[in-house]
């Protein structure tokens, strides 16, 4: 009798544990949106977007046989990640054995938990804010901006681990641009936390509802996009990856599963810019006549086709001449734009959101 | 000056934005093939009507590539088409005209055996592409198209 | 400082068909040595055992990017040895396939040039755009790449039907897209950051080492073949010869690029000046030409080409010598690459338009 209702009572707290709308609402942020399909989905979406848009500024064909029929190449990504998935994995005789076999899957996982901190849209929700958010922290920014620092280690520690010379030295160059671009990203960014005031992405959004910041601060725009360009590894600023020398710079020596990985972080980061560079400079969700989603998937699409452009138009960079652009040009003008805020401030405050 | 340097970085984004949405120059080889010029040199095409045995061809080929062979009590070339650069001097040289390049390009065979072809086999035209549409038809330029029999 | 030895062999991803070993301090490159004959064939030896007409074909092949300007070369000087004289017709169709060969292989040298910086968009374009004179040469020729259509006396056939309208029609295309080119390309801020300054060749080393082609009118000396010893009807049609003072990458690409614009007027005026008349000498299957030796020179577009053909009677050569124009431009590859980093090794090697094919024969 007491152990038939200790169960009964047992499964009614579950059932109503588990249909309770905190825990829908955390389902489906976690696995849908933004939570983990998003990304996933996006990385298929836009390889097979990228090789079509280059292919059509090439005025050639791209991926045309594995796919639904118009859209044809759009499963290429999966039937490549299945080929490679049944490689054999081949460990170099002079490659740290521990480190080689895990560190390339810890990759796609620092870029995935940086989405739990970005709020997309508003969403009525039973969370501590009015946003579709995984973990709300009023620091978000800069927890986001921070684990986006991990990523020059990680490479290192690929590059080191998989014992041969060539790769060491691609992963040190690759760590020379990574570490030399935080700096026009923190000073950037800095502009944009002055104007707002907090560090909190949901607070930076609306504070955009008056003037988008791609207008009030045009510099600060240009600076944290060519940053993050050269953050993400893609042409003007390709060395990482595209070195003359080494084949693939310091994931050379990868094959099967942690090249997968390592594909995939590339382009799970480039959703996160894209967010972030959405609802930092472009205001997120706002926007009149059409609901926030739409206004979202728009601006996102736009920094996506902007970025995969880059590779088609520009050739590559030596990488003294990239880091004289980081260091010499990049710094200056992200200094220049801090005191524009100064001058905007003492000048013209009904500008900006917040008044001194 | 400030305005050079800008543009020289923006206007290549400009002109390629633009080429998203032009013609495309490649063809979808083995469904569609391009209509191929009438000198096209493919591989050569023996009338046996014509020929009577005089052996210049044999002699001016550069790479050795034809035998004389009997069929019947006439004398006829046997080509070797793995030694065939497809210059065309044998059909220029032919006193007759009995050799033409028409034979097209598919010859890929898998034994080097059946690449010698014999007089009599040398004899068949492969049908060409029939004309179907064109594909680029940009302001000033245009390439025509056809569906292959393969 | 400790020297690391590093070979670029001939399976790489920028390197040609040829291999060297560079001598690296940190990401300079100190020293650098080429190891050519990876693709030695043997031609000039091939040639010895095949008659006049045969070797057209053979010699075709030295260079297979720029076919149309290496056989007249060769016609050239057998006809020297054999003394007899083209009709107008015929020189006037040699120097129109001799055009559209150079404005292909400056394409195709150009996109070499892209690969060495990373710039798929100009080696896609002009790419495709070899393919409006490809189309051309096979509704003239019979063939794409590899002409066989010069035979010592003339040329071997006349000029189809529809040739003159199709020619001026995609002539005046690709003169429009030149330009848009011009403007893509080389006034692109990156193009410009990654080719100025690389691999300067003053006027006085150029002239020392014996450089020759664009990449010595880049550098300020003005010497074209066509303008000093004029063959075929260069005398009868007017152009002027592009030359640039810095000599660096971008002023060699810089070079091509003009030379493509003076050889779409070099056509357009020989299709409208075409004299009528024959196209061929009659000269027998097997000639036997009498004995002498010929030089002749011509200009292709990698650079001046020459042909020495000793004959000894008979009616094969005794000795067919080749003087490639890669081959002269080679030793300036070594003498650039001292204290330059080693991304710009392609740059260089690339822009100084260095076929392997050239450079063993």
């Amino acid at each position: 009798m007491g152990i038939e209702m200790m169960i009964e009572s047992f499964v009614n707290f579950l059932v109503n544990l588990l249909l309770s709308k905190p825990f829908m609402e955390m389902l489906t942020k976690v696995i849908i949106f933004p939570g983990l399909m998003f990304p996933l989905l996006f990385v298929v979406f836009a390889v097979w977007f990228e090789r079509k848009l280059l292919a059509k500024v090439h005025l050639r064909i791209g991926p045309l046989h594995v796919g639904p029929g118009p859209l044809g190449g759009l499963f290429q990504l999966i039937a490549d990640a299945l080929k490679l998935l049944q490689k054999e994995i081949i460990v170099p005789y002079r490659a740290h054995k521990i480190l080689y076999n895990i560190l390339p899957l810890i990759m796609p996982m620092l870029s995935l938990i940086t989405i739990a901190f970005i709020p997309v849209i508003p969403f009525p929700s039973a969370g501590p804010t009015n946003h579709l958010v995984i973990f709300y922290t009023p620091y978000s920014l800069l927890v986001v901006l921070a684990l986006f620092a991990l990523r020059p280690f990680l490479v290192i520690g690929v590059g080191w681990a998989s014992g041969s010379k060539y790769t060491t030295m691609g992963a040190l160059r690759a760590a020379y641009q990574l570490l030399a671009y935080e700096v026009p990203i923190m000073l950037s960014v800095a502009s944009v936390v002055m104007v707002t005031g907090s560090f909190d992405l949901v607070k930076i959004v609306e504070s955009q509802s008056n003037l988008w910041f791609i207008l009030l601060l045009p510099i600060g725009f240009i600076v944290f996009f060519v940053s993050m360009m050269a953050e993400l590894g893609r042409r003007p600023f390709d060395i990482p990856h595209a070195e003359q020398e080494v084949v693939y710079g310091w994931a050379t020596e990868f094959t099967g599963v942690h090249y997968v990985c390592v594909m995939m972080a590339e382009y799970v980061d480039l959703c996160v810019v894209s967010t972030l560079i959405t609802l930092l400079f472009l205001g997120g969700w706002l926007g009149p006549v059409l609901p926030p989603v739409v206004w979202f998937f728009i601006k996102f699409g736009i920094v996506v086709v902007l970025i995969i452009m880059g590779r088609g138009v520009y050739p590559r960079l030596r990488i003294d001449q990239l880091l004289n652009a980081g260091w010499r040009i990049l710094i200056p003008l992200a200094l220049i734009q801090i005191f524009l805020v100064f001058f905007l401030a003492k000048f013209t405050p009904w500008l900006l959101p917040i008044t001194v | 000056m400030v305005f050079t340097w800008v543009m020289s970085i923006l206007r290549p984004l400009w002109m390629a934005f633009r080429h998203i949405f032009k013609y495309r120059f490649t063809v979808k080889y083995p469904y569609y093939a391009l209509k191929l010029a009438e000198r096209y040199r493919g591989r050569p095409v023996l009338d046996m009507e014509k020929c009577v045995g005089c052996k210049v061809c044999a002699d001016v080929c550069p790479n050795k590539a034809i035998t004389m062979v009997k069929v019947g009590d006439k004398t006829y070339p046997q080509f070797d088409l793995g030694r065939c650069c497809f210059c065309g001097l044998c059909a220029y040289f032919c006193l007759r005209s009995a050799l033409t390049m028409n034979g097209g390009y598919e010859l890929s065979d898998y034994d080097r055996k059946n690449l010698i072809y014999t007089p009599e086999k040398l004899v068949e035209i492969p049908p060409p592409p029939v004309e179907r549409k064109k594909v680029v038809t940009v302001k000033k330029l245009s390439r025509t198209v056809g569906v292959t029999h393969g | 400082m400790s020297i690391m030895r590093v070979r670029w062999g001939p399976q790489h991803p920028v390197s040609g068909q040829w291999a060297f070993w560079l001598d690296v301090d940190g990401d300079i490159v100190v020293n650098m040595e080429p190891d050519i004959g990876y693709t030695h064939r043997g031609i000039e030896k091939i040639a010895e055992n095949r008659t006049y007409i045969q070797n057209i074909p053979v010699v075709e092949r030295t260079s297979v990017f720029d076919a149309g300007n290496i056989v007249f070369g060769y016609v050239e000087a057998v006809e020297e040895l054999m003394g007899i004289e083209v009709p107008e017709r015929a020189k006037f169709i040699r120097t129109i396939v001799g055009e559209m060969s150079r404005i292909s292989s400056h394409l195709y040298g150009l996109c070499l040039l892209a690969i060495a910086t990373g710039f798929e968009t100009m080696l896609m374009w002009f790419v495709n755009d070899r393919e409006l004179f490809l189309d051309l040469l096979e509704m003239l020729t019979g063939a794409r790449i590899t002409y066989s259509f010069f035979i010592p006396g003339g040329v071997q056939r006349d000029l189809p039907q529809g040739f003159y309208d199709e020619t001026m029609r995609r002539l005046d295309y690709f003169e429009q897209r030149l330009k848009d080119y011009w403007k893509m390309f080389y006034l692109n801020r990156t193009f410009i950051t990654r080719t100025q300054g690389v691999g300067v060749l003053k006027r006085e080393d150029a002239i020392r080492l014996g450089v020759v082609g664009p990449n010595l009118r880049a550098s300020g000396v003005e010497a074209d073949v066509r303008k000093d010893e004029p063959y075929a009807a260069y005398d009868q049609v007017d152009f002027i010869v592009p030359t640039e003072k810095d000599g660096d990458a971008y002023a060699r690409g810089a070079v091509r690029f003009h030379e493509m614009e003076q050889s779409i007027s070099i056509i357009r005026q020989a299709l409208k000046r075409m004299p009528d008349g024959k196209i061929r000498v009659k000269v027998p299957v097997a000639p036997s030409v009498p004995k002498g030796e010929a030089y002749s020179r011509v200009e292709s577009a990698r650079g001046e080409l020459g042909y020495y053909i000793i004959s000894e009677g008979g009616n094969k050569p005794y000795r067919v010598k080749i003087s490639a124009p890669s081959f002269r431009n080679l030793p300036a590859m070594p003498f650039l690459a001292k204290n330059v980093p080693m991304a710009d090794i392609p740059t260089i090697y690339l822009s100084l338009d260095l076929i392997p094919l050239d450079v063993d024969r």
